[in-house]
């Protein structure tokens, strides 16, 4: 594969936002302090629960093109 | 790669090394505290009520040591109080952590090593058979020896046997001390304080069977166990103190009584012709 395909194939990668980062925006007190309370609403706590479902998931497939990026290029 | 997207990526990369932003895995484990932490809000609403709004303002690294101080005066000690640190709100809310006093393996090693009242009331009992490994009375012995004449030695080589004493401190109230120490050191004592170690609940082996769960009955129940347990270790901590006024004077009182119930002893158990 020659360095440019590999370029343009990573730059179609769709942006991705984790709703785990935006829950932390959320939920983070000005002080860097967790909003206990508001975290323990049960509403949140499923949400909290998928979200970190589903940054586990993404770190795991990133982790896993990682890999196979690395051993491409080896 | 165009040279500004490629400033961009570099600008970006010394940013992120720079700050050192939190990982995915540390921003999960910071938003997923709020589980445990409703569980903790029930747990001082049942048990502390009163204290609810005093424990809840505190940081969130201050609750669970808060609350475990305030429960330990109120219904039994917890494990973190004893230990005067502070256990994390997420290990509390798993099970009760409660602390527990019954012997093992490694206490009995450290007998010569406790204060000179229990290490000489020790003696007085005869707990090496439960014990697996011998050699223990021969190095409380040795210790002993700072404060006990060799005659009143010889007399304690063997110890003597818990339901004896069991039947001699019967109407002697102010000794009982000693027979709470002889049950303890055969592990006899059907409390559970006293009869479960701490290897039992928090050890690595298979047989430990972690804290009890958090439950109104259980509580209920082990705050009644330690009340008997405070009690008993009132009258052990008043025997030993008894007994260091003057070690040699009080071992021989001790002894000279128990040699006297020891005549009425084997005639209760003399075989019948």
């Amino acid at each position: 594969m020659k360095n440019q395909d590999l370029i343009a194939a990573l730059e179609a990668v769709p942006e991705k936002r984790l709703r785990l980062v935006e829950l932390a925006r959320e939920l983070l007190k000005p002080g860097g302090e967790v909003d206990l309370e508001a975290c323990s609403t049960s509403p949140l706590l499923e949400e909290i629960r998928e979200a970190v479902e589903e940054a586990e998931a993404y770190a795991k497939q990133t982790g896993e093109l990682r890999w196979s990026l690395a051993r491409l290029l080896s | 790669m165009e040279p500004r997207k490629t400033a961009l990526l570099t600008l970006g990369y010394r940013f992120l090394r720079a700050t050192s932003p939190p990982s995915l895995r540390t921003l999960g484990a910071w938003l997923t505290v709020g589980e445990p932490y409703a569980v903790f809000k029930d747990l001082v609403r049942q048990y502390l009520s009163d204290k609810e709004a005093e424990i809840l303002a505190l940081p969130h690294a201050s609750m669970a040591g808060a609350f475990s101080r305030a429960f330990s005066e109120r219904y039994f000690p917890l494990l973190q109080v004893a230990l005067g640190g502070e256990l994390p709100l997420e290990r509390l809310v798993c099970g009760i952590p409660v602390e527990v006093y019954g012997l093992q393996y490694d206490d009995y090693h450290e007998l010569p090593q406790n204060r000179p009242g229990m290490a000489v009331a020790a003696l007085f009992v005869d707990f090496e058979e439960y014990v697996e490994e011998g050699g223990i009375r021969v190095a409380l012995l040795d210790v002993c020896r700072r404060w006990l004449p060799e005659a009143l030695l010889k007399k304690l080589r063997k110890g003597f046997d818990p339901g004896f004493l069991e039947f001699a401190l019967e109407d002697k109230p102010e000794w009982r001390g000693l027979l709470h120490w002889a049950f303890k050191l055969i592990n006899e004592v059907g409390l559970f304080f006293f009869a479960t170690c701490m290897g039992d609940l928090y050890g690595n082996s298979c047989h430990s069977t972690g804290p009890p769960e958090w439950d109104p009955d259980v509580v209920a129940n082990l705050t009644s166990d330690w009340e008997e347990c405070s009690r008993m270790l009132e009258e052990e901590k008043s025997f030993y103190t008894w007994l260091e006024e003057d070690l040699a004077a009080r071992a021989q009182e001790l002894i000279t009584y128990l040699e006297e119930k020891c005549k009425d002893w084997q005639k209760l158990n003399k075989p019948k012709t």
